[in-house]
C-alpha cells in the first residue's frame, strides 16, 4: 500500500520533538509511526498520520519546514521470520530502494513496515 | 625613545604649517591624477586651489569604502603601475576586496612609521621580533617586518598559525618582542601553558597588539600571562597598513598618529560634521605623503576620540584613543574584516538557499568563534529532507566561508522561525564578546 511520508526538519534543542507531537495532538492528528534522524544539531523526524494534509498544513503554519515523499507500506506477519520474508524478496530484486524499519500496530497482530518509493 | 625626534617632537605649530603644505600638494595631485578626486571635487564645488588652510580642510568631500570599491582594482591609484612596488588587499571576499599601492617612496615611509613604532615601545636593534601577524595581502605581517628591519632588529617572519612550532620557537630562539592579534597572544599563552611551557619565564618583554579590538582588561591579562609589557597599535590598510599610530610606551595612554604623514579628524557619522577634539565620532584620516594611493577624508567607520593633551614622551601628535567600535555592521574576526554582507553573497550563490541568516560571534578560549545560522529552506527541505544531504551542505558553506573569507565558521541549519523575521532592519549580527569593558 503507498502511503506518504512527511519528513520535519527540528533543531536539536529541547522541547523541539514535543512541540510537534503537541501541534499534531491540538489538531487532532494521531501518529501512526515515526522515526528520527539526528545529528547534534538537527534531526528529521519522518511521521505517517492518519490525515496528511492536515498534518502538513498545521506544521507549516507553525513554521516547520515539512515535506512529502511516497512510501510503500508492507504487512508483516507477526511471527519468527515475519521481516526476513519481506527483506529475502526485496533483496531477490536487488531493490535498491531506501528502507526504514517502523512497526506498528502489533494489537491486529500485524506490523507495518515502510518503504520510501522515491 | 622617539626614532625620528625631528617629526615627531615638531612643535604644534611647525607641524601644522607643514601638514598645510603637504595637504596642499597631496590635493592637487589627487585631483589631477586620480578621476575620482576630480569628478569628487567637481561635484563639491571645490577646486584644490581653495584649500588656503587646515580649517579648509571640511570642504573637502568625504572619500568611502564603497568609492574604493567602486573604482576596483586600480582606479584610485595616482602613479602608473610602472611606479608600483607591491600591492596589497584587504581579505577577499566574493564582492570586491580593497586594492592599495605603494610606490618605493611609499614603503620606506611605512617602513620608518613601524619603526618609529617600535622604538615607542622600547624596541630597540638588539632586540629579536617575533612577527606573527599573517604574511601576505594582509598589510599586518609585511609592515612589521619591514619596520623591523628599518630599525635593524632582528625579525622571526613566523606569521601566523602552526601554534606549537610558534611556542617552540618562542623558548628555543628567545624572542624579546612579540607582534600579533592581543586574542592570538592570549591563545599562545594558554596553548604554552597546556603543553607544560612557564610562558612568563621566556625572554619576551613587549608585545605590539593590533588589528582588532581589545581592552585594558585583556592588557593585564596578557601581561601578567607572558610577562610582557603589552601595547596598543593601529593602523588600517587603505591609509597604509599597521603603523598609523602607536601607543608609547611612556605614556601607555592612547596611540600617537603620525601627524607629519596623516591628518585625523573626528565626525559624528550620520551627519558627517567634524567634532571638536575629545569628542567621540568616526575618524577621518587624509594621507599627507603617499604617493601611489593617495586618501583624502577616508572615512573609516572606526569610533574613537581623540587625545589632545601633551603626553610625557614628548611627542607633540595627537593620540587616538582605542577603537570604541564601528559605525558600520564590519565584525573583526581573529583580525580578519568581515562584512554580514560578504556572508549572504557566499549563502546566495547556493542555489538552494534563502538569505535568512544570523552570524553569531563570541570567543572561547580567548579566540574568536564564527557561528552562521542559516534557515532551512522550503526549497532545500523538499530536494533533500536526508541528514547527510543537509549536513554536506553545511559543510559547503563552511568551505565557501573559508575559501572566500579566510575564516572558519562553524555552520549551523535552523528551523525557519528561530530567527527573528525582520521588521525594518534585520539583527544580523549577534557579538557576545565582551571587548569593550
Amino acid at each position: 500500500m503507498k502511503v506518504e511520508q512527511l519528513s520535519v526538519f527540528i533543531e536539536n534543542r529541547p522541547g523541539g520533538l514535543e512541540e510537534v507531537t503537541r501541534i499534531l495532538k491540538e489538531g487532532g492528528i494521531n501518529i501512526r509511526t515515526l522515526s528520527l534522524a539526528d545529528t547534534s544539531d538537527f534531526g528529521i523526524l519522518r511521521l505517517i498520520v492518519n490525515d496528511v494534509n492536515k498534518a502538513s498544513q498545521l506544521l507549516k503554519e507553525n513554521g516547520f519546514r515539512v515535506s512529502r515523499t511516497q512510501v510503500v507500506a508492507v504487512e508483516v506477519p507477526d511471527r519468527p521470520g515475519g521481516l526476513h520474508s519481506i527483506l529475502e524478496v526485496l533483496s531477490r530484486e536487488k531493490n535498491k530502494r531506501r528502507v526504514s524499519l517502523r512497526l506498528c500496530g502489533a494489537k491486529r497482530r500485524k506490523c507495518r513496515h515502510h518503504l520510501p518509493v522515491r | 625613545m622617539i626614532y625620528n625626534e625631528e617629526f615627531e617632537t615638531l612643535p604644534r605649530e611647525a607641524l601644522e604649517a607643514l601638514q598645510l603644505k603637504r595637504l596642499q600638494q597631496v590635493v592637487m595631485r589627487a585631483y589631477h591624477t586620480v578621476g575620482f578626486y576630480k569628478r569628487s571635487f567637481d561635484r563639491a564645488g571645490i577646486k584644490p586651489d581653495d584649500i588656503k588652510s587646515l580649517n579648509d580642510l571640511p570642504k573637502l568631500p568625504f572619500t568611502t569604502k564603497q568609492d574604493l570599491r567602486d573604482n576596483y582594482p586600480f582606479g584610485m591609484f595616482a602613479v602608473p603601475m610602472s611606479s608600483i612596488v607591491r600591492l596589497h588587499a584587504s581579505s577577499g571576499t566574493t564582492g570586491r576586496p580593497t586594492v592599495v599601492g605603494y610606490t618605493q617612496r611609499d614603503i620606506d615611509t611605512w617602513s620608518e612609521l613601524m619603526a618609529r613604532c617600535f622604538v615607542a615601545a622600547g624596541v630597540t636593534k638588539t632586540d629579536i621580533i617575533h612577527n606573527a601577524y599573517a604574511y601576505g595581502l594582509f598589510t599586518g605581517g609585511l609592515g612589521m617586518h619591514y619596520g623591523a628591519e628599518r630599525l635593524g632588529a632582528s625579525v622571526i617572519p613566523i606569521s601566523g598559525g602552526n601554534t606549537k612550532r610558534q611556542i617552540l620557537i618562542l623558548q628555543d630562539f628567545g624572542p624579546t618582542v612579540i607582534c600579533c592579534t592581543p586574542s592570538y597572544a592570549l591563545n599562545l599563552a594558554e596553548q604554552g601553558r597546556a603543553m607544560g611551557v612557564d610562558m612568563a619565564s621566556l625572554r619576551l618583554r613587549v608585545g605590539i597588539f593590533g588589528a582588532e579590538p581589545w581592552s585594558e582588561e585583556m592588557r593585564r591579562q596578557i601581561e601578567n600571562e607572558l610577562n610582557i609589557s603589552a601595547l596598543n597599535i593601529y593602523g588600517l590598510s587603505e591609509i597604509m597598513g599597521p603603523g598609523v599610530a602607536m601607543e608609547c610606551a611612556e605614556g601607555r595612554e592612547g596611540m600617537h598618529i603620525f601627524e607629519d604623514h596623516f591628518i585625523v579628524e573626528t565626525i559624528d557619522p550620520e551627519t558627517g560634521a567634524v567634532l571638536s577634539p575629545g569628542e567621540k565620532g568616526e575618524l577621518v584620516f587624509t594621507t599627507l605623503t603617499k604617493e601611489a594611493f593617495p586618501l583624502i577624508r577616508y572615512r573609516t567607520r572606526d569610533i574613537s576620540r581623540l587625545i589632545v593633551t601633551p603626553c610625557r614622551c614628548g611627542r607633540t601628535h595627537v593620540r587616538m584613543d582605542r577603537v570604541m567600535g564601528r559605525s558600520d555592521d564590519m565584525i573583526i574576526i581573529r583580525g580578519v574584516n568581515i562584512f554580514p554582507s560578504q556572508i549572504e553573497a557566499i549563502l546566495l550563490d547556493i542555489e538552494e538557499l534563502e538569505p535568512h541568516y544570523q552570524i553569531i560571534v563570541d570567543r572561547e578560549e580567548n579566540l574568536d568563534t564564527l557561528e552562521i545560522q542559516v534557515e532551512v529552506s522550503e526549497k532545500t527541505f523538499d530536494q533533500a529532507d536526508e541528514v547527510k544531504v543537509l549536513q554536506s551542505l553545511e559543510r559547503r558553506i563552511q568551505r565557501d566561508i573559508k575559501d572566500y573569507l579566510g575564516v572558519t565558521a562553524r555552520v549551523k541549519l535552523v528551523e525557519p522561525r528561530t530567527l527573528q523575521r525582520t521588521e525594518g532592519k534585520a539583527r544580523r549580527v549577534i557579538d557576545k564578546r565582551r571587548i569593550m569593558s
